[in-house]
């Protein structure tokens, strides 16, 4: 039998009103978040690393 | 295997550089004791951590600014020209209630992120934990592999399995990222209506977009796409806060976002205008026109600055 998939309505993406002006600020926070989230791997693995060398 | 303190220890790194991430975004003003605490442990200087401007409150003053421009003169200024206005402070200064308002709504958004920090800390102890497990059994039934491989096959697993849990926190921040600066925006918006109205309680509606969602449809319009907007008392929808925690079937008309990703757009109802059934959008009514020009006249225009440019509004 044939399924049909409905996209989730809430989900929708809705434009900025002013795109010109809204999206820097919003991709800055989102590019801010990346480079945390890489430094964030690299603290984790160095204590990781720590936390097992003491271990041992 | 690794303790309680050790594991906390790990943590204590994915905390550090999330509340970094909040400072940066929201301002430092939003840590609570124990970020404080916590960074100043971990030797993190805060002090002006996200500059003058943080992205949150330059979205709320762009808010206050798009409002008092109109749409014609907000497409016609640059991001640069915003830094501008930002950077020679051209704006009026928050007003003691707007700094309640937005620290409000700051606040609001510091806990969106700090849920978002928390699932982060579990899901790194989970990925942890479960590694832990099984290395602990393969040490007991495989007693031929020596510990130092157990140990490097161990770090190079839970750094790969943590590192593919980074797509779906980048999506969570996302989600939070849109709704919550949709959110600050038009409360910045919300502020400039009541500016521009003081005494009075100013009429609002939402501009509903095309693909907007049943939701925005049935609470900010009156029937259906392209119909006249539901016209409320801005002092309704502030009163009606946000529809965070609230059961869909509960959502109400607010201010900032109506649910995640929402984008509808707040806009002010002059009494001079009427909606045109045909252009789908209010227009000024030519006979109250005259009348708005007759107030404008005993009012004033406002002279507003944004970098180089000036704009008579």
């Amino acid at each position: 039998m044939l399924k049909i998939q409905v996209k989730s309505k809430d989900k929708h993406l809705d434009p900025p009103r002013y795109p010109k002006l809204i999206l820097p600020i919003e991709k800055e926070m989102e590019k801010e978040f990346d480079v945390v989230m890489k430094k964030m791997m690299i603290d984790v693995t160095k204590q990781l690393t720590v936390a097992m060398k003491r271990k041992g | 295997m690794l303790g309680i303190k050790q594991i906390e220890d790990i943590l204590n790194q994915v905390s550090k550089n999330i509340l970094l991430y909040v400072g940066v975004s929201l301002g430092e003003e939003v840590f609570s004791e124990a970020d404080l605490k916590l960074l100043r442990s971990m030797g993190v200087k805060v002090e002006n951590i996200g500059g003058d401007f943080p992205p949150y409150y330059r979205m709320y003053l762009l808010g206050r600014l798009t409002k008092l421009l109109g749409d014609y003169n907000s497409q016609r200024i640059s991001y640069q020209d915003f830094e501008e206005y930002l950077r020679r402070k051209q704006f009026q200064p928050l007003t003691e209630f707007e700094k309640v308002q937005y620290r409000i709504a700051q606040h609001a958004t510091y806990t969106h992120l700090k849920n978002l920090e928390n699932r982060i800390r579990t899901d790194v102890n989970n990925t942890i934990i479960s590694h832990l497990s099984r290395v602990e059994y393969e040490e007991i039934i495989k007693k031929e592999i020596e510990r130092g491989v157990v140990e490097r096959k161990l770090l190079g697993s839970i750094i790969s399995d943590i590192g593919h849990k980074t797509g779906d926190w980048r999506k969570d921040l996302g989600r939070i990222v849109h709704t919550e600066m949709n959110n600050i925006f038009q409360q910045g918006r919300a502020v400039q209506i009541a500016r521009e109205n003081p005494g009075e309680d100013p009429l609002v509606y939402k501009d509903v977009f095309s693909g907007a969602c049943r939701h925005c449809i049935e609470l900010y319009l009156t029937n259906g796409l392209g119909s006249e907007p539901r016209v409320f008392r801005l002092s309704e929808l502030i009163a009606n806060g946000s529809n965070v925690g609230r059961a869909v079937k509960d959502w109400k008309a607010v201010i900032g976002s109506t649910h995640p990703w929402c984008r509808c757009h707040l806009h002010y109802l002059e009494k001079w205008k009427r909606w045109d059934k045909e252009k789908k959008q209010y227009v000024y009514d030519e006979i109250l026109l005259a009348e708005k020009e007759k107030e404008l006249k005993i009012k004033g225009k406002v002279k507003v600055t944004v970098g180089d440019k000036v704009f008579i509004v």
